[in-house]
C-alpha cells in the first residue's frame, strides 16, 4: 500500500491541476473592448422605439454562448415588454453559415420579443466594440449605454449571475449590481 | 457458546461487509468508466470546438473530459480491481465520484439538472453502508463551494456580493441528504450485523442438528444391532396390532421371514387358533399397556409356521409418540425353562422323599441302638443282683451282654460308615437293604436277650 500512497498523492496533484486548468479556462473572460457610450449612429440595427434596447453579439458556433442565450431567455421572460432585444450573429470569416441549421440562431428565435439578426451584420460588432461572443449592451431609449458585459458567471456556465441581475435591475429601474461585467465566450 | 457465537457473528459480519464493499467497488469501477465516456461524449456533443473568429480548435472541455476524466476514473478503477474492499479504495472512489460531478457540471455548461449528479453520487456511495465515505465527498463539495465562494462567488451563487457564509448553506443541503444517508448506512450495517447473528445462530443449530443426527443414527444402528442379535424375538406393532418390525430371531422362532410378517396381525400370525384364552389375554395385555405406561409380561402358547406349538413369554412395552402409540414385544421361547422347572420340581420331590427316608432311618437306628444297650444294661443289672447265682445262668448273661455290645459296635460302625459316606458326598445308604440288615441284627439280639430282656425292650420301645 506504500506504493499506492505515492500513486494517490500523484493522482491528487494531477486532479487538482486538472481542475485548476478547468476553472482557469472557465473564469478567463474574453477580450474586452470599450463599448460606445451612445448608440452608434452608423449602425443598421434599429433600436426599440420607446424602450431600452439590449444588443447581444453571438458567434454562431460558440458553444459557450448557449448559456448566454439561456440566460437571455430568462431575462426576456421576466422583462417581457420592457426591453427590446436584438441578437446579432456575426458570421465568422471563411465559414459561411447555413442559418437554417444553426442551433444558436434557432434558439435565439425562441426568445420573446427578440429580433434575431443573421444577415447584413458585417461591421456591427466593430461599431459596438464587441469582441467576445455573449457580450451584451443595454442602451436606454435615448441611446445611452447603461450596461456592458457578459450575462454568464463563467464560460458557458448557466445560472444566476451578476450580469443578468444587473440588467434586470436597470430595466426595472433599480440600481444595478454592476454596469460592467466580464464576458465569457469565443472571440468574434 | 455465547462468545463463540458472537465471534462467529462478527466474522460473518466482516465477511458480509467486505463482500458488499467489493461488490460496490466493482459497480463504481464500471460507473467510473461509463462516466468517463459520458463526459467525453457530452463534451464532444455540447462543445466540440472553440472559436477565435474564423479559426476553430478543439474545445478545452473535450481535452479535460478525456484527460481529467481519465485521471478521475483511472485510480478508482485500479484500486477497485487490485485493492477491492479496502477502506482506502472506497474513500478514493468517493472523492473521485464527487469530482466527477464537478467535471460533468462544467462540461454540461452548469446545467441545473447536472447538479443532481452530486446527490445521486452520495446516494450511490451509501451502498457501501459505511457512512465515513460520505465525509470526504461532502468535504469536497463544501471546500469547493467555500473556495469558489470566497474567490469567485459569482460562479457559485450567481452574485458577487454573496454573504461569506453562503457556502455553508449549500453544504448544508448536502449534509441534509447525508443525515438520511448516514442513518441508512447505520441501519444497513445493523441489519447486516443482525443477519450475521442469525446466520451464526443458524450455523450453530445446524451443527447441533448434525451432531444429534449422527448420535441418532448411531443409536439407531446400535438399536438395530441389539434387536438383530437379540436372543429373543423383538417385534414392533402399530396401534392396531399389526407387525411393523420383525427381527432375525423372530424369523428363526416362528419360521416366517420379515417380508411375510410385516403388515400381518401379530395375534393371527403367532398365536394358535385353538388358544382362544391366550388370544384374549394378549389382547387384554395390549389394551392395558396402551392405557398406561407400564410394561406387561404374559406367558402364552405360540405356533410356528409348521404348526409346532411352544410356550413363549411376552414382554410388551408401549412406545408413545406425540399423537400415536406403538408397541414393542419381546418374545422368549420358554420351552427349555419350563422343562428345567419340571425337572427341578421332580428333583425336589425326590429330595424330600430321601429326607423322609433318612428320618425314618434315624428313628429305626435309634431304636436299634437302644435295644442292645438295654440288653447290656438289663443283663448287667441281673448279674449285679445275682453275683452268687447259677454260674451257667451268669455265663449266659455275660454272653448276652457281650453279643449285645458287639451288635452295638456293629451298629455304630455302620452309622459311622454311613456318616463317612454322607460326608464324602457319596449317596447315603438309605435303602431297604440296609434297613433289613439292621433289622436282622436287631432280631438276633432280641432273640438272644431272653424273656426278661424282651419284656424290657418292649416296655422301652416307643
Amino acid at each position: 500500500m506504500r506504493g499506492v500512497g505515492v500513486f494517490i498523492a500523484a493522482w491528487v496533484v494531477l486532479v487538482v491541476s486538472g481542475f485548476g486548468v478547468l476553472l482557469n479556462y472557465g473564469l478567463t473572460p474574453g477580450a474586452n473592448t470599450d463599448a460606445p457610450q451612445q448608440w452608434p449612429s452608423h449602425s443598421k440595427i434599429v433600436p426599440a422605439a420607446a424602450q431600452p434596447t439590449l444588443v447581444v453579439f453571438i458567434h454562431p458556433f460558440c458553444p459557450c454562448s448557449r448559456a448566454t442565450l439561456h440566460e437571455l431567455q430568462i431575462l426576456a421572460a421576466r422583462c417581457q415588454g420592457r426591453v427590446g432585444i436584438r441578437v446579432v450573429f456575426k458570421e465568422p470569416a471563411g465559414h459561411p453559415v447555413d442559418w437554417a441549421k444553426c442551433e444558436l440562431a434557432n434558439t435565439a428565435k425562441t426568445i420573446p420579443n427578440a429580433v434575431v439578426l443573421t444577415n447584413g451584420t458585417q461591421g456591427e460588432s466593430e461599431l459596438f466594440g464587441a469582441a467576445t461572443s455573449g457580450v451584451a449592451m443595454l442602451f436606454d431609449r435615448n441611446g445611452k449605454l447603461l450596461f456592458h458585459g457578459g450575462i454568464t458567471a463563467s464560460r458557458g456556465h448557466e445560472g444566476d449571475n451578476l450580469g443578468r441581475s444587473s440588467l434586470m435591475a436597470l430595466i426595472e429601474g433599480r440600481e444595478p449590481g454592476s454596469a460592467c461585467t466580464p464576458a465569457f465566450g469565443c472571440s468574434l | 457458546m455465547v462468545n463463540e457465537n458472537e465471534t462467529r457473528a462478527e466474522t460473518l459480519f466482516n465477511e458480509s461487509f467486505d463482500e458488499n464493499a467489493r461488490r460496490t467497488d466493482r459497480m463504481f469501477a464500471v460507473l467510473m468508466g461509463l462516466q468517463w465516456f459520458a463526459g467525453i461524449g457530452a463534451a464532444i456533443y455540447l462543445s466540440p470546438f472553440a472559436w477565435e473568429g474564423g479559426e476553430a480548435y478543439v474545445h478545452p472541455h473535450v481535452w479535460l473530459a478525456v484527460l481529467l476524466g481519465g485521471a478521475l476514473a483511472s485510480l478508482p478503477i485500479y484500486l477497485a480491481n487490485f485493492h477491492p474492499g479496502s477502506t482506502l479504495t472506497r474513500h478514493v472512489i468517493a472523492l473521485s465520484q464527487v469530482l466527477f460531478s464537478s467535471l460533468l457540471i462544467h462540461v454540461s455548461g452548469g446545467r441545473l439538472e447536472t447538479h443532481f449528479h452530486v446527490f445521486g453520487s452520495l446516494a450511490f456511495l451509501a451502498f457501501y453502508r459505511d457512512w465515513t465515505v460520505l465525509v470526504p465527498a461532502t468535504a469536497v463539495v463544501a471546500v469547493d463551494h467555500f473556495v469558489r465562494g470566497v474567490f469567485w462567488p459569482e460562479t457559485v451563487f450567481g452574485i458577487a456580493t454573496a454573504a461569506p457564509w453562503r457556502w455553508v448553506e449549500h453544504a448544508a443541503w448536502v449534509i441534509y441528504e447525508d443525515v438520511f444517508l448516514i442513518m441508512s448506512c447505520l441501519s444497513g450495517a445493523e441489519e447486516m450485523r443482525a443477519q450475521a447473528a442469525r446466520t451464526a445462530e443458524l450455523e450453530r443449530t445446524n451443527r447441533e442438528v448434525k451432531d444429534r443426527t449422527t448420535e441418532l443414527e448411531s443409536a439407531y444402528r446400535s438399536k438395530d444391532a441389539i434387536v438383530e442379535t437379540a436372543l429373543d424375538a423383538v417385534i414392533s406393532l402399530d396401534a392396531g396390532g399389526k407387525i411393523i418390525a420383525w427381527n432375525t430371531r423372530a424369523e428363526e422362532m416362528f419360521g416366517r421371514t420379515t417380508e411375510e410378517a410385516l403388515g400381518a396381525e401379530l395375534i393371527e400370525t403367532i398365536i394358535p387358533a385353538q388358544a382362544s384364552d391366550d388370544v384374549e389375554r394378549l389382547n387384554a395385555c395390549l389394551v392395558a399397556v396402551a392405557g398406561n405406561s407400564l410394561s406387561q409380561r404374559i406367558e402364552v402358547k405360540a405356533s410356528r409356521r409348521d404348526g409346532t406349538i411352544f410356550p413363549v413369554e411376552f414382554a410388551i412395552a408401549p412406545i408413545r409418540a406425540a399423537d400415536s402409540i406403538n408397541f414393542c414385544a419381546f418374545i422368549r421361547d420358554i420351552t427349555v425353562q419350563q422343562e428345567a422347572a419340571k425337572s427341578l420340581r421332580l428333583s425336589k420331590e425326590a429330595a424330600e422323599s430321601a429326607s423322609h427316608a433318612k428320618s425314618a432311618f434315624l428313628a429305626n437306628m435309634s431304636h436299634e441302638i437302644r435295644t442292645p444297650l438295654n440288653a447290656i444294661l438289663g443283663f448287667a443289672h441281673l448279674l449285679k443282683e445275682n453275683l452268687n447265682g447259677d454260674p451257667e445262668e451268669r455265663r449266659s448273661h455275660l454272653h448276652t451282654i457281650h453279643d449285645s455290645g458287639r451288635h452295638l459296635l456293629t451298629l455304630i460302625n455302620d452309622v459311622l460308615d454311613l456318616s463317612s459316606a454322607d460326608g464324602s458326598g457319596s449317596p447315603p445308604l438309605l435303602c431297604p437293604r440296609d434297613h433289613r440288615r439292621h433289622d436282622f441284627h436287631f432280631e438276633s439280639s432280641r432273640s438272644r436277650a431272653g424273656p426278661f430282656a424282651r419284656i424290657l425292650l418292649e416296655e422301652r420301645r416307643p
